[in-house]
C-alpha cells in the first residue's frame, strides 16, 4: 500500500473514529457520571438520525434539523430521566439492563409506526457539498471532514465544561463521592437530569451529522450500540479521554481491518478490545479496582 | 411452614399434565410448548450464573447458537447425524466457548463483565455472520433430525413432533433436578455466598474466580444442550440465534420467573413467550406492548412473578427459605465512597 | 430459501414472486415451485458481455458478503471472464454494513476500468451516494445490478445519473402491455409501477393461466403445473415463458439512468435462460 493510500485509509479511519467517540462520550458519561448502563443509547441515535431525516423532509433545511434535532432530544432526555432513570440510581445492573432493553423495544416499534421500515436518505446541507481532490482519482467529501472537525469541537467543549466550569466541577464532585457534596448543599437533581439529557444529546447528534452520510435505516442503532459499548470498555468506563483513545482505535482497527482482512474486519475490533483487556481489566484509562 | 404437600405432589401433577399435552392439543401447540420448554432450558442455565452467581451474562445465547451450529456442520445433506456423536460435540464446543470467554471476562467486574459478555457474544455472532463457515447471513440448514439409534435400530424417532416434545420435558424434568441438586451443594452455597458478599466469602478462603468459572462453564453446557436440539426443531441455524437481543430476551425471562429459585426462569419463559403469542394475535406493533411490559416489571416487579404471587396471594407462595424479593444493592456502609461501584471521570 | 424447503416438503404450491436465490430453481428446484421473478444469476450474466463490448478489460466487483451478493456478482463474472474480461479484484464487505469509505478508497488504488458493484435498498443508495462523493464516478464508470438503481433513484438524486445496469425490465419499455399495464396501475394506485409491480402481475397472470386450463379444479395439480410451464405471457417486461426448472425465460435490458429513471437503452440479451445448475427437473 503506497503512502498515499494509507494517509487516506489513516483519514477514514480517525473520521469513523471520531463519529463514534461522539456517541460513545454519551454512553461513558451516563455510566461514568449517574452510574446507570443504557442499552438504548443506540436506539436514540436512531432516533436522532430519524428525526433529522423527519425535519429535512419538511424544511428542507438540515439546521434546523440538527438544532431541532438537538431540542427534542434534550427535552426527551430530561423527561425521561424524571420519570425512569432516576427510580434506577442505585439499583442492581441487570434491572438497568432491562430497563432499557425495554426502552429499545419501545423505541423500535415507535418509529416503526411513525417512519415505517424504509430507508431514507438526508441530504448534505448545500454549503458543505463537493469534494476535495486528493489523487488523480479520489476525492475526499468536504461534508465529512465537516463531520470530523465537528466531532473535534464537541470534544473540546465536553473537556472544557467538565474541567473548567462550575457545573463540571459539580459533576465531578458527585462521581467521586456523592454524599460528601451533598452534605455541601450541592443538589443533585438537576444536575443528573441535565447529565442524562446531554448524553441523549450526544447519542442523537451523532445520529444527525451521520445521517447525510449513512442512511437512515432500521437496523443502525444496534450495530452503532455495541461499538459504542467496545468503546466505552477500552477506553474505560467513565473517561472521556478514554473514550476518545478507545474510539480512535476501533476506527482505525474496523478501517484498516476491512482493507486487510475482509472476512474478519468486524471480529477485528472484539480481538482488539479482548487483548486490551487482558493487560487492562478496567480498560486504558479507566480507574483501577478499589 | 413449607406444605410438603405442595413440594411433591404439584411438581408431579405439572409433568404429568405436560406428559399429557400432545394427546389434548395440536401439533402447532405440542410445538409451540417444545420451544418454550427449550428456551426455558436456556434461560435456567443463564440463571445459575445470573441468579446464584450474581454475575450478569449478556452472551448466553452465544453457546446456545453454537451448538446449534455445531449440529448443523456435524449434519450431512443427505442424511440423519447420530445424536450420540454430535450432542457431546456441540455441548463440548458451548463449554470451550464458555471456558475461554469466562476466563477473559470474569477477570472484570460489573458493569464491565456485561459489556465484555456483551461484546464477546457478538464476535461470536459475527464470526458466524460474516463468514462462510455456515452460509454467512443466510443461515443453514438441517436437513434431517439427528437419530438416536444403538447399532443401526432406532429408539427414539426425533422426526415426529409428539415424541420431540417428550424429550423435551424429560430434559427440562433432569435439568431441574440437576439445577436443584447443584445449587443445594456445597459448591452452589459458596457460588451464593460469592454473590452476597464477594470480599467475605475471599476471606472464608472459597476459591472465587474458580468457583464462578465452573459455574459459568456449566452455565454455558446446559445452554448448548438447549441449542441443539432447539436447532434440531428448527431445522435451521442462523447468527441470530447468537445475537445479543436473544441474551437480553432469556435475562428477561430469568427477571420475569424470579431470579432466586431454579424454576423460575422457566416460569419466566411460560409467561413472555405465551404474552408473545397473545400479543402477536392481537397487533402488529406487539414489540411495543412487550417493551412496555418489560418497563413496568422492572419498575414495579422487580422480583418477576413470584413477586407478584406473593403480593396477591400473600405468604402463601412464599417458601420459608426464601428472602422476600427485592432489588440487589451492593452493600457499601455509610460515608464509605461508592468508588468501588462507580468508576470515576478524572478530565 | 425455508420456504422453499417447506415447499418441496409438503408439496405445497409455492409462488415465487420476488426472490431471487439461485438454489430455489437449482438444487432445491421442485414441481410445486415456480418463480416469476429472476434468479441471482440472471440479469447479471448479460451484463458481462455489455461491459467487454464497452471496452472495459479489467473490471472489480463489489457487494456485500451473503449469498445473494455472491450471486449476483457471480453471474456477471462468469458473462465478463467468458467474454475475456479480467476481474482485477471482488471486494466485499459484512452485510449489512454501509460503511463504504475503505473500500472506495481501494478502489481508487487499484483504478479498474470500471466497477461492477451489487446492493440493494439502503445500501444501494449509499454506495452510489458515496461513489459520486468520492469522486470515482468522473473517472471509473460504475455499472451495476439493476438493483442497485431500482427503488432507489428518487433517494439517490443526482449522483445516479448516468449508472448503467442491467435487469429484466426497464421503467419506459416501449410494448403494449406495459404502456397498458402502467397506466392502470397510476390509476389505482396513484404511484408509478416497477419491477416489484410487474413480477406480482405476472405472478397472478401465470396463476390464472394455470387454473384456466383445468377450469379452477385445483385438485388435478398435474395439469396445472404442465399448464404453466407451457405458459406464454405477454407480460409489460416483455415475452416471458418458464424453463424446465420453472424459472423465467425473459429478456434483460441494458438501462441507464437519465431523468431520475431507469432508461432503455438497448436489450442487452434476449430469452436469458438460468442454468438452473443442480436441478434435476426435465433432465
Amino acid at each position: 500500500m503506497d503512502f498515499l493510500t494509507f494517509a487516506v485509509q489513516l483519514l477514514n479511519g480517525v473520521q469513523y473514529g471520531l463519529v463514534l467517540f461522539l456517541v460513545a462520550s454519551g454512553l461513558t458519561l451516563v455510566f461514568g457520571i449517574l452510574g446507570v448502563i443504557n442499552l438504548a443509547h443506540g436506539a436514540f441515535y436512531m432516533l436522532g438520525a430519524y428525526v433529522a431525516y423527519w425535519i429535512t423532509s419538511y424544511t428542507g433545511s438540515f439546521w434546523l434539523a440538527l438544532l431541532g434535532g438537538v431540542a427534542i432530544a434534550f427535552v426527551v432526555g430530561l423527561l425521561l430521566e424524571n420519570v425512569f432513570i432516576r427510580r434506577m440510581y442505585g439499583r442492581d445492573h441487570l434491572a438497568q439492563v432491562l430497563l432499557s432493553f425495554g426502552f429499545i423495544l419501545v423505541i423500535d416499534e415507535v418509529r416503526q409506526i411513525l417512519f415505517g421500515k424504509d430507508v431514507h436518505s438526508v441530504a448534505t446541507p448545500d454549503f458543505l457539498r463537493g469534494s476535495i481532490p486528493l489523487t488523480d482519482v479520489l476525492s475526499y467529501p468536504v461534508y465529512r471532514l465537516a463531520v470530523s472537525l465537528f466531532c473535534l469541537a464537541i470534544a473540546a467543549a465536553i473537556f472544557f465544561v467538565i474541567r473548567y466550569t462550575r457545573i463540571g466541577m459539580i459533576v465531578r464532585a458527585g462521581a467521586e463521592n456523592r454524599e460528601m457534596t451533598r452534605a455541601l448543599g450541592i443538589r443533585f437533581d438537576a444536575v443528573n437530569r441535565y447529565v442524562f439529557a446531554v448524553g441523549i444529546v450526544l447519542a442523537a447528534l451523532g445520529g444527525i451529522v451521520i445521517a447525510p452520510i449513512s442512511t437512515v435505516y432500521p437496523g443502525m442503532g444496534d450495530s452503532m450500540l455495541i461499538l459504542s459499548f467496545v468503546v466505552v470498555v477500552l477506553g474505560g468506563i467513565g473517561s472521556v479521554a478514554g473514550a476518545a483513545i478507545g474510539a480512535l482505535l476501533i476506527g482505525l482497527a474496523d478501517t484498516f481491518g476491512k482493507v486487510f482482512f475482509p472476512t474478519f474486519s468486524s471480529i477485528t475490533v472484539y480481538l482488539l478490545m479482548a487483548l486490551v483487556l487482558l493487560w487492562r481489566p478496567n480498560g486504558i484509562l479507566g480507574k483501577r479496582e478499589v | 411452614m413449607a406444605n410438603p404437600m405442595k413440594q411433591k405432589v404439584l411438581p408431579l401433577l405439572l409433568v404429568a399434565l405436560a406428559a399429557a399435552l400432545p394427546f389434548l392439543a395440536p401439533t402447532y401447540y405440542v410445538q409451540f410448548s417444545t420451544r418454550v420448554f427449550l428456551l426455558g432450558l436456556l434461560a435456567m442455565s443463564l440463571n445459575l450464573v445470573v441468579g446464584f452467581g450474581g454475575l450478569v451474562s449478556m452472551c448466553h445465547a452465544a453457546f446456545f447458537g453454537l451448538a446449534g451450529y455445531a449440529l448443523a456442520l456435524a449434519s450431512p445433506q443427505s442424511g440423519p447425524a447420530s445424536l450420540w456423536l454430535t450432542l457431546p460435540l456441540a455441548v463440548g464446543v458451548a463449554a470451550l466457548a464458555a471456558l475461554a470467554i469466562g476466563g477473559l471476562s470474569l477477570r472484570t467486574r460489573g458493569i464491565y463483565f456485561i459489556m465484555v459478555t456483551l461484546a464477546f457474544g457478538e464476535m461470536l455472532f459475527f464470526l458466524f455472520h460474516d463468514t462462510q463457515i455456515a452460509g454467512g447471513s443466510d443461515g443453514a440448514y438441517i436437513y434431517f433430525k439427528p437419530e438416536v439409534a444403538i447399532a443401526g435400530v432406532p429408539l427414539i424417532d426425533l422426526e415426529n413432533p409428539r415424541t420431540f416434545y417428550w424429550v423435551a420435558l424429560g430434559l427440562l424434568v433432569v435439568f431441574v433436578m440437576l439445577l436443584k441438586a447443584l445449587t443445594n451443594s456445597a459448591f452452589g452455597h459458596a457460588l451464593v455466598a460469592a454473590r452476597n458478599n464477594e470480599r467475605r466469602a475471599r476471606s472464608l478462603g472459597f476459591p472465587i474466580f474458580r468457583i464462578r468459572l465452573t459455574a459459568f462453564v456449566i452455565s454455558g453446557a446446559l445452554a448448548g444442550i438447549a441449542g441443539y436440539f432447539a436447532a434440531a426443531q428448527y431445522g435451521f441455524v442462523a447468527p441470530q440465534l447468537l445475537g445479543w437481543h436473544l441474551s437480553a430476551t432469556i435475562l428477561v425471562m430469568v427477571v420475569l420467573g424470579g431470579m432466586r429459585t431454579v424454576t423460575g426462569p422457566l416460569i419466566g419463559a411460560v409467561v413472555l413467550l405465551g404474552l408473545e403469542e397473545v400479543l402477536k394475535a392481537l397487533t402488529e406493533h406487539w414489540k411495543l406492548i412487550e417493551g412496555l411490559i418489560v418497563i413496568a416489571i422492572v419498575l414495579v416487579l422487580p422480583g418477576g412473578v413470584q413477586d407478584l404471587a406473593d403480593r396477591v396471594f400473600g405468604s402463601a407462595t412464599r417458601r420459608v427459605d426464601e428472602p422476600r424479593s427485592r432489588p440487589e444493592k451492593p452493600a457499601v456502609p455509610p460515608g464509605e465512597p461508592a468508588a468501588a461501584t462507580r468508576e470515576v471521570e478524572h478530565a | 430459501m425455508a420456504m422453499v424447503k417447506v415447499a418441496r416438503d409438503t408439496k405445497m404450491m409455492l409462488m415465487i414472486p420476488n426472490a431471487g436465490a439461485n438454489d430455489a430453481t437449482g438444487p432445491l428446484c421442485a414441481p410445486n415451485i415456480f418463480r416469476t421473478s429472476f434468479s441471482n444469476w440472471q440479469p447479471n450474466f448479460p451484463m458481462g458481455k455489455v461491459m467487454y463490448d464497452a471496452g472495459h478489460r479489467n473490471v472489480a466487483t463489489i457487494t456485500w458478503r451473503y449469498t445473494a451478493g455472491q450471486e449476483q456478482v457471480g453471474g456477471f463474472k462468469e458473462g465478463f471472464t467468458k467474454a475475456g474480461g479480467k476481474i482485477v479484484e471482488d471486494l466485499v464487505l459484512p452485510f449489512p454494513e454501509v460503511e463504504f469509505q475503505a473500500l472506495i478508497t481501494r478502489l481508487a488504488t487499484l483504478k479498474p476500468d470500471a466497477v461492477f458493484a451489487f446492493f440493494a435498498g439502503g445500501g444501494a443508495v449509499k454506495f452510489v451516494k458515496d461513489y459520486e462523493a468520492a469522486g470515482l464516478k468522473r473517472t471509473i464508470p460504475l455499472y451495476g445490478s439493476g438493483f442497485l438503481t431500482d427503488g432507489t433513484i428518487e433517494a439517490q438524486g443526482p449522483s445516479a445519473d448516468g449508472v448503467k445496469t442491467t435487469l429484466h425490465y426497464a421503467d419506459n419499455l416501449d410494448n403494449p402491455a406495459n404502456k397498458a399495464f402502467l397506466e392502470a396501475f397510476k390509476k389505482k394506485t396513484s404511484q408509478d409501477g416497477d419491477i416489484y409491480a410487474v413480477q406480482g402481475f405476472d405472478t397472478a397472470a401465470l396463476l390464472d393461466i394455470g387454473l384456466a386450463a383445468v377450469g379452477g379444479d385445483w385438485a388435478a395439480r398435474d395439469k396445472v403445473v404442465a399448464a404453466m410451464e407451457g405458459a406464454k405471457i405477454d407480460s409489460p417486461r416483455g415475452p416471458l415463458s418458464f424453463s424446465k426448472a420453472h424459472n423465467p425465460i425473459q429478456n434483460v435490458y441494458l438501462r441507464e439512468v437519465r431523468n431520475g429513471r431507469n432508461e432503455f437503452v438497448s436489450i442487452a440479451q434476449d430469452n436469458v435462460n438460468d442454468p438452473a445448475r443442480g436441478c434435476r427437473l426435465g433432465a
